[in-house]
Order: structure tokens, then C-alpha cells, then sequence
């Protein structure tokens, strides 16, 4: 029978159908129903805004700040040519640059997208008057980061870069999105975690051009916590003003708990250039710059600490009765070791010298027979005792521990022995030692402090809850030690001949020790470290002068107008 | 007369109402709003459930004499739209008639269907000859060609199995079908190059979407999305995202069958699938009952483009066929396929009721 063949084919295709409903709404229904709620949900993000960076008075050193950017809705535009001519001319920004960032928007749809950024108060009013006659034109009210602590505090505070791929990778757990700004280096990479808030956002359902239907959920973007530090703004920007234009680096610091006062670089960077899209062409320049602003030389530069280490020198030489502060060794000049002859910095020499005057003089001759009196093993050991070789654990990134060269090392490094000439070096702070300007801080503040080695930081508190400050360590070294060399830090700033006398202050007693330890090249390097009030330090600071001569010279001066300032402001 | 039939189809249409009342609307803060699309709808399904009616309780033989008629004045039609008519998509369907517009092309596979009963009943003594095979090829290739040219490739493709199931069925010669058939499947390359830039894209889109998601392409996946996005029980009347937030094109007509996939599932899509059985179930019961060669023949054709139209247009909207571009029975949104259906019905109803046996 012909119908019984007509029925079975139409049954054969009634199973075909059902088959493929069954294939794609039981069996693919789930791979279906994600299709379809990503088609119809979006997620318009609200950024936290981050958070600021404060001094010790609660001034902005960095902070997010209300801004307002020219935006559009790219589907709700008319006349997009008009539009962008009237933005360039009204904003005064080129042309291209707003067709561009019009066009770039073209696949955003119905989400708020900004074409020309930060217009000011003054833009904003402009575009207010111009929103009637264009539609799909808004002011968006954002934030942007500000850094009022500018150069000055661009080490310390660091800067921002758009989190890379494999950072995102790492950190997504953590809240992370591709386009995070995360910090870099300075208080910005250090505290990231603290500083980034919690991103907000709200879902919202959307027909098939994008459109807002109604809103399913938001969630209130929570702000980054504000970082407080113990850094004095005004401090901070005297101490750049004075190193401005020279390379090098300044530290002031409270030798009775190791707060900083201001921690200066130079030459430094303006932290505004890396989040400024206007400013983009600026960061290869400062990238590739051979003066290597984006180091902070006060923690991550190394260098030999010259005469300054003799304390350290002198110190280990007394604990462990090798001079006594009425040990007496002539100089003329000159120490001859038979094979090499080592000068003092003074031709002529001396004369007879005890280790208050060498410290006042800061003669080379009375410290290489006392290092080699001692032995280099003495000298490592007080070294180390200081914090040389070793980072301070200060709450910033990319710190630079310095090297403590000794007797092993220089076999594994150069395969020679150690030579009582090395020993020499080692007791002017010469040779193999390197040392950042912030490890001479802690050293001069033992002398300040009478004894203790401090642990700087520079976080007084995050958010609202006060940080407990590093403990600082009790050296265990003999009063007399200290009293004798801090005499000597006394006549170095005060006695007439001594080689501190820039830094000299008639108001108040400021004792130090210069430094200026060679290089390769010509210029030396000049250093002065000291403190003040001389018999209740309020304050230690050091001034690295980077091939800038003497540390008499600049260095003894500037740290003088350290102090005077830092009397000026009430720190003293 | 067959009460079980006119139930399936009074549902059907029904349920065709809701839907294009649920594709139509919009999702606002309001609720769904009535639109001017469902009004009509649902007057020419009123309509059509009428005259379908006053069909069922006539006797169908009557429109034995209207046929040759009624397939004359198509074919006119036909012509004067391929002259004259608006184009729309790319092709030549509708002819503008005020207030509504009419698809003549819908109305010619009723008119093809009579004229060939009509004709295999005037002949049939001499069924199964070349002859008769010959003659009812010919009767038909006008409206064929002319629906061809429109161009409306569905329609054009539907009447073949229709044509055939009805020779088929009034007992023609198997050895000529068969030829036929081949002989069609042979030179279906060279009609490749007769098919406009559309039908290509829609046909190579059939075969992969990803070719062009946004264009010819995005139609199937978004249907494919929103049927398989329904799972067993559907997001609910109205409450399809998919056809409710517009991402879905086409939904009140060709891919009305996407809404009720999303919105009443795997199991609304069943219910429906066997309601569409219980018409062509019904549909074989009379064929079977009738010894007239003209019933036969029309209850055939109606049953067969019934079928076929379900079958093709669901497989479309979940990627298993090409987009060939007709509605789905009683369902879509459409006046001249509603009319025509309904019609069809009323022809069935009339010989389960004049039943000879």
C-alpha cells in the first residue's frame, strides 16, 4: 500500500525533528543557555578610586582626585564630524586626536566613553552648554591621580603602569582586571594591595543593540585605604630643592626610632607622566635616560662610603682594644706597606694624630694603621653589626643590600688572596665596600642615639589603623666608644680645622663626618652624615653628593640646610 | 466530520496567536503591549477558522469546477507581480492591497494542488500512463517557473514533494517519478548558477554560520541559541530573553518557532510537534477512507505541504536545513498562509465528512 510508504516517511521525519530539539535543548542546552546570558548581560564597571598617599601632617604626596572628561555614547551620536570639530575647538585639543578616540568607540555601543579627558571645571561648563544641540555628548564625572609631592617625592611615592599580562595572570585572584593601573615602584608598589579599593560595578540586562533594559544588581566600588607616612612634605621638598639639578640623594631621618623624614633623589621624575595620556612621549626619554632618574639612589644606588665608614672603622678598632681613644699614630702623609705606598688625602700630612682629631681631620693614615691593627675580620664583623651588606627592610621596594666584601669573597670573585693593602681600603671605606646613602643613615644614628640601631620605615598608618613601628636594636657597645667618636663628630662640624665645618650651626650643635670616596672616574663622590641637637639627636641625615667632589664641600653644606630647615620647621 | 482534526488545528492556531502576541511585544516597564501585528493576526485567524467552517460543512467536489479558475488567476497574479510588484528581501511576493498586502505565492500551492486532483480525477481511467504523467508535469510547471523567477526558492522547492506526494498516493507510475527525480537531482548544479546572491550566502551560511555571525549567518545562531537556551521547560511565555530583548530576527514569522522553543522548551516544542502529528495522523485516515480520486489527491497535498513546511521550517531554525524562508503552519505571523491553511483544513474536513465508504 502507497499510504503506509507516505507514513513512514513523514515518521522518519518527525523523528529527525525531534532528534535535533533533543541534540540542542537537552543535550547542548547548557553550552545554549551561557550564549544567552552572555548576550544579554553586561557588567559596566565602577573603578574603586585608589588611595592617597599622605605626609606626616596629612598632606597629599599622591591622591585620586574628582575629574571631568568629555564623553559620549557613541549610538546615541548624530553628527559625529560636528561634533568632534566643536570638541577641538571649544577644548582647544587637536582634531585628530578627538576623531580618533570617536572613532575608537565605534563597537562600545551604548556604554559612556571618554573622548577627551581631564577638561577642568572650566570644560565642563562648556560642554554643559553644548549638550542640548548634540546628543549622545555628556560630561563623565572619573577620577585621576594626582601627585602633589611631584618630583621631589617620586622616589619614595614611585609611579603607575597598566598591569601586563602575566602580573594579571598572578594577581587575578586578587581582584585584578586587564585595565588596572598597578603600581610600579616607591609606596605605589609597596602597598598596591592596600592602596587599590574594591572595583564596583552594576549588572545590567541589555537588548540586542546594547541598550540598557533594567538594572539586576550593583555593587558600591570600596575606595583603596590612604597610606599616612612619616615623611615631612615641607622637609621632603627643601631637601630636592637643595639637590636639584646635581645627582644624588638625601635622607633625614628620627635616629631614636628610625622614622623618615625625607628621602630625596636625584635627578627624579614627574609619577603624573606614566597615567597622563598626553604626556606619553615623555617616558622613553626618562627610561632610557643615562642619569637614571627612576632609580632611587637613596636605597637602590650603591656606592663606596669613603671616610664616612671610618666610625665604623674607629668603633670596632675600640671594643676590641686594639687603640684606645689615647692611641697616638703619626702621619706623614703617607703609609708604606713596602711594595705600595697609600697617601693620605693630605700630602703634607698630619703629624701626630689620636682618633679624635683623625675623625675631626678625617686623616687616612691614623685609620690604616688601625684597620690593620685590627684586622679585616674586626671590620667585617662591626660592619655587619651596622647593617652593611644587608637591606634595612625600609617599606619600599627594589632596596639595594650593598656589598660587604670579605676575604672569601674575593677569592670566589677574583681568585687572589686578601692583601693587607685591601685591608687599607677597607679602612676608608674604599675598595670593594658599597654602601646605599640609607645604610648610612642607620650608622650615623647609632652615634646620635647612643647605641641602638634603628630599622627605618616610613608608614605611620594605613587607613586608620596605626602601624606598629620596627623595633630598633640595642648594639651592645661600650659608652665610651660611642662618647669618643662622637667627640670626634663634634670638632669634625665644629672645631675650626675640622673637615665639617659647612655644615656648622650657631643656634644649635650639629656633629657629622664627611666623606669623599674616589670613583673611576675624575670627580669624587662627596658624602656627609651627621645629626643634631648633639646631645638629643632629633634628627640624622645624610647627603650623597654623586661625583660632585668633596664632602666637605656641598654635601657638609647642604646638610647644614638640612638642619637649619628642619629647626625652621620644629623637627629639631 | 473529523472533531479530533478541528480541535488539533483550532489549537494550533490559537497557540499561534500567543506567540506572535509574545514575539511582537515589547519588554518595557509597562508590560507587554498589544501590538497592531497580533490584531491582525488574530482577525485572519478568525477569519480563516470561518470560512474553513462554512468549507468543512460544503460539499469539496464543488471546488472541482473553481480550480482551473482559481490556478488561472494565480498564474496572472504571478505574472503581473513579476512585472509590477514591490520588491521586498530581494524578491517579488506581495501584492499591496491597502490595509494588508496578499502573497500570492502561498495561494498557488492550494490552486496547484485542486488543479492537479482535479485533473488525475478527469483522467483516471488512464492512470499510470506516460501520458497522464506528462500532462501533470506540464500543468504545473507554470506556476513552478514563475514562482521560480519570483524569486521565492521555498515555495518553488515545497511544491515537489507536494506534486509528487499527491501522484504518489492517486497511484501514477512509479518508473516515471523515480526518473524524474533523478534526472532533477542530477542538474541541480546548474540551477546554482540561477540562484540569486542571497540564496548562495544562505546556503553556504547553511552549511557553516561562523562564516558570516554577523550577517546571513547570525540568524541561526541566534535561533539556535534561544531554542537551545530553552532547555525542557523554557524560560516561560514572555519571558524569553532571546526573542524578548530582540537579539532574535524574524520572530514573528519565519522564526517564530525559535520563541516557543526558548520560551516553552524541549517540552512545549513536543506538545506542539504532536499536534501537528495528530493533523497529518488525521490527514492519512481520511486519505485512506475516501475512494474518490480528487479527495484523495487534495487531502494528500494539503497533509504533505503541512509536513513538509513544519519539518523544514523547525530544522531551519536549529541549523539542520538551509534557510529557505517559509512560515510555520497556522503559527507565523501571516494572513495568506493562515487563509490557505485554514482553507486546506476545511477541504479535509469535507471529505472525512463526505466520506463514500
Amino acid at each position: 500500500m502507497r499510504i503506509k510508504v507516505f507514513v513512514r516517511i513523514l515518521f522518519l521525519a518527525l523523528v529527525f525533528v525531534i532528534a535535533g530539539l533533543f541534540n540542542i535543548q537537552i543535550i547542548g542546552h547548557e553550552a545554549f543557555r551561557k550564549m544567552s546570558e552572555g548576550n544579554r548581560l553586561r557588567v559596566i564597571p565602577f573603578k574603586a578610586p585608589r588611595g592617597g598617599i599622605f605626609d606626616n601632617k596629612g598632606r597629599p604626596l599622591a591622591q585620586d582626585v574628582i575629574c571631568f572628561n568629555a564623553a559620549i555614547v557613541y549610538n546615541q551620536m548624530s553628527d559625529r564630524k560636528l561634533l568632534a570639530e566643536k570638541l577641538s575647538r571649544v577644548l582647544e585639543v587637536p582634531l585628530e586626536t578627538v576623531e580618533e578616540r570617536i572613532k575608537n568607540c565605534r563597537g562600545k555601543g551604548y556604554l559612556t566613553q571618554p573622548v577627551v579627558d581631564d577638561v577642568g571645571i572650566k570644560g565642563a561648563t562648556l560642554i554643559e552648554e553644548m549638550l542640548s544641540d548634540h546628543p549622545g555628548l555628556m560630561v563623565d564625572v572619573a577620577t585621576k591621580r594626582e601627585y602633589p609631592g611631584g618630583e621631589a617625592s617620586s622616589g619614595v611615592i614611585g609611579f603607575l603602569g597598566l598591569i601586563n599580562s602575566a602580573e594579571l595572570g598572578r594577581m587575578k585572584p586578587y581582584g585584578y582586571t586587564i585595565d588596572d593601573l598597578i603600581g610600579r615602584s616607591g609606596l605605589e608598589k609597596q602597598y598596591d594591595t592596600y592602596l587599590r579599593g574594591e572595583d564596583g560595578g552594576k549588572q545590567v540586562e541589555v537588548d540586542h543593540r546594547g541598550r540598557e533594559i533594567r538594572m539586576l544588581g550593583f555593587l558600591e566600588p570600596v575606595p583603596g585605604k590612604n597610606i599616612t607616612t612619616t615623611i615631612d612634605l615641607d622637609l621632603e621638598n627643601y631637601c630636592y630643592s637643595l639637590i636639584k639639578g646635581r645627582k644624588g640623594a638625601i635622607v633625614a631621618l628620627d635616629p631614636r626610632d628610625g622614622a623618615v623624614k625625607a628621602i630625596v633623589t636625584s635627578p627624579a621624575f614627574d609619577p603624573a607622566v606614566f597615567i597622563d595620556k598626553k604626556r606619553k612621549k615623555e617616558v622613553t626619554p626618562l627610561l632610557k635616560n643615562d642619569d637614571r632618574p627612576m632609580v632611587m639612589r637613596a636605597i637602590s644606588g650603591i656606592y663606596p662610603p669613603g671616610s664616612v665608614f671610618k666610625v665604623v672603622v674607629a668603633l670596632a678598632a675600640m671594643e676590641r682594644g686594639k687603640i684606645k681613644p689615647s692611641t697616638e699614630f703619626t702621619c706623614n702623609g703617607f703609609l708604606d706597606l713596602g711594595s705600595i705606598k697609600f697617601g693620605c688625602w693630605k700630602k703634607d700630612g698630619h703629624g701626630v694624630q689620636n682618633v679624635i682629631l683623625a675623625l675631626e681631620n678625617s686623616c687616612d693614615v691614623f685609620f690604616y694603621r688601625t684597620g690593620l691593627a685590627s684586622g679585616v675580620n674586626n671590620i667585617i664583623e662591626y660592619a655587619e653589626k651596622f647593617g652593611i651588606g644587608r637591606s634595612t627592610g625600609i617599606d619600599l621596594p627594589a632596596e639595594n643590600p650593598g656589598l660587604l666584601p670579605t676575604p672569601e669573597w674575593k677569592k670566589k670573585r677574583f681568585k687572589q688572596k686578601w692583601f693587607d693593602g685591601d685591608t687599607v681600603n677597607y679602612s676608608i671605606g674604599q675598595g670593594y665596600l658599597l654602601a646605599s646613602p640609607l645604610q648610612m643613615a642607620k650608622v650615623i644614628s647609632v652615634f646620635a642615639n647612643k647605641g641602638y640601631l634603628v630599622n627605618p620605615y616610613l608608614t605611620a598608618k594605613i587607613g586608620d589603623v596605626t602601624i606598629e613601628n620596627p623595633q630598633r636594636d640595642h648594639m651592645n657597645i661600650s659608652e665610651y666608644a660611642i662618647d669618643t667618636i662622637r667627640k670626634g663628630l663634634y670638632d669634625c662640624v665644629n672645631d675650626p680645622g675640622g673637615t665639617g665645618g659647612k655644615a656648622y650651626n650657631k643656634d644649635f650643635v650639629v656633629a657629622g663626618k664627611t666623606g669623599t670616596s674616589q670613583t673611576s672616574k675624575a670627580e669624587n663622590h662627596g658624602w656627609f652624615a651627621g645629626f643634631a641637637p648633639y646631645d638629643d639627636a632629633k634628627l640624622a641625615v645624610v647627603v650623597f653628593d654623586e661625583y660632585g667632589g668633596a664632602g666637605g664641600q656641598f654635601a657638609a653644606q647642604a646638610a647644614g640646610k638640612v638642619f637649619m630647615k628642619a629647626k625652621e620647621l620644629g623637627l629639631l | 466530520m473529523d472533531k479530533t482534526l478541528l480541535a488539533a488545528v483550532i489549537t494550533i492556531s490559537l497557540l499561534g496567536i500567543f506567540f506572535v502576541f509574545s514575539a511582537s511585544s515589547q519588554r518595557g516597564t509597562d508590560g507587554p503591549v498589544i501590538s497592531q501585528i497580533v490584531i491582525k493576526q488574530a482577525i485572519w485567524i478568525f477569519a480563516g477558522l470561518a470560512v474553513m467552517v462554512l468549507i468543512a460543512n460544503s460539499d469539496y467536489r464543488r471546488s472541482m469546477d473553481f480550480a482551473p479558475i482559481f490556478y488561472l488567476v494565480i498564474l496572472v497574479l504571478l505574472v503581473f507581480l513579476l512585472m509590477l510588484g514591490g520588491e521586498r528581501f530581494g524578491a517579488k511576493r506581495w501584492i499591496g492591497l491597502g490595509f494588508f498586502s496578499i502573497q500570492p505565492s502561498e495561494f498557488v500551492k492550494l490552486a496547484v494542488i485542486l488543479v492537479l486532483s482535479g485533473l488525475l480525477r478527469a483522467r483516471k481511467e488512464r492512470a499510470r500512463s506516460l501520458g497522464n504523467f506528462v500532462l501533470a508535469l506540464a500543468l504545473v510547471a507554470p506556476a513552478f517557473l514563475l514562482i521560480f523567477k519570483q524569486p521565492d526558492l521555498g515555495t518553488a522547492m515545497i511544491l515537489v514533494p507536494v506534486v509528487y506526494a499527491v501522484l504518489f498516493v492517486s497511484g501514477e507510475n512509479i518508473k516515471y517519478m523515480m526518473t524524474t527525480i533523478i534526472l532533477g537531482l542530477i542538474s541541480t548544479p546548474l540551477f546554482w548558477n540561477l540562484l540569486k546572491g542571497y540564496q548562495k550566502s544562505r546556503l553556504m551560511v547553511f552549511l557553516n554560520p561562523n562564516l558570516d555571525p554577523l550577517g546571513a549567518g547570525y540568524t541561526i545562531i541566534q535561533s539556535k541559541i534561544a531554542i537551545g537556551s530553552g532547555g525542557f521547560l523554557g524560560k516561560g511565555w514572555l519571558h524569553g530573553t532571546q526573542s524578548q530583548l530582540k537579539f532574535l530576527p524574524e520572530r514573528h514569522t519565519d522564526f517564530i518557532f525559535s520563541v516557543i522553543g526558548e520560551e516553552w522548551g524541549f517540552a512545549g516544542a513536543i506538545v506542539l510537534l504532536l499536534l501537528y502529528a495528530i493533523v497529518v495522523a488525521r490527514g492519512v485516515r481520511i486519505i485512506s477512507g475516501t475512494d474518490d480520486i480528487f479527495g484523495k489527491g487534495v487531502v494528500t497535498g494539503i497533509v504533505t505541504l503541512f509536513a513538509v513546511q513544519v519539518v523544514v521550517n523547525i530544522s531551519m531554525t536549529i541549523g539542520l536545513m538551509p534557510v529557505v524562508g517559509f512560515p510555520l503552519p497556522l503559527i507565523s505571523y501571516g494572513g495568506s498562509s493562515a487563509i490557505v491553511f485554514l482553507v486546506g483544513t476545511g477541504l479535509m474536513l469535507s471529505v472525512s465528512r463526505q466520506r463514500v465508504r
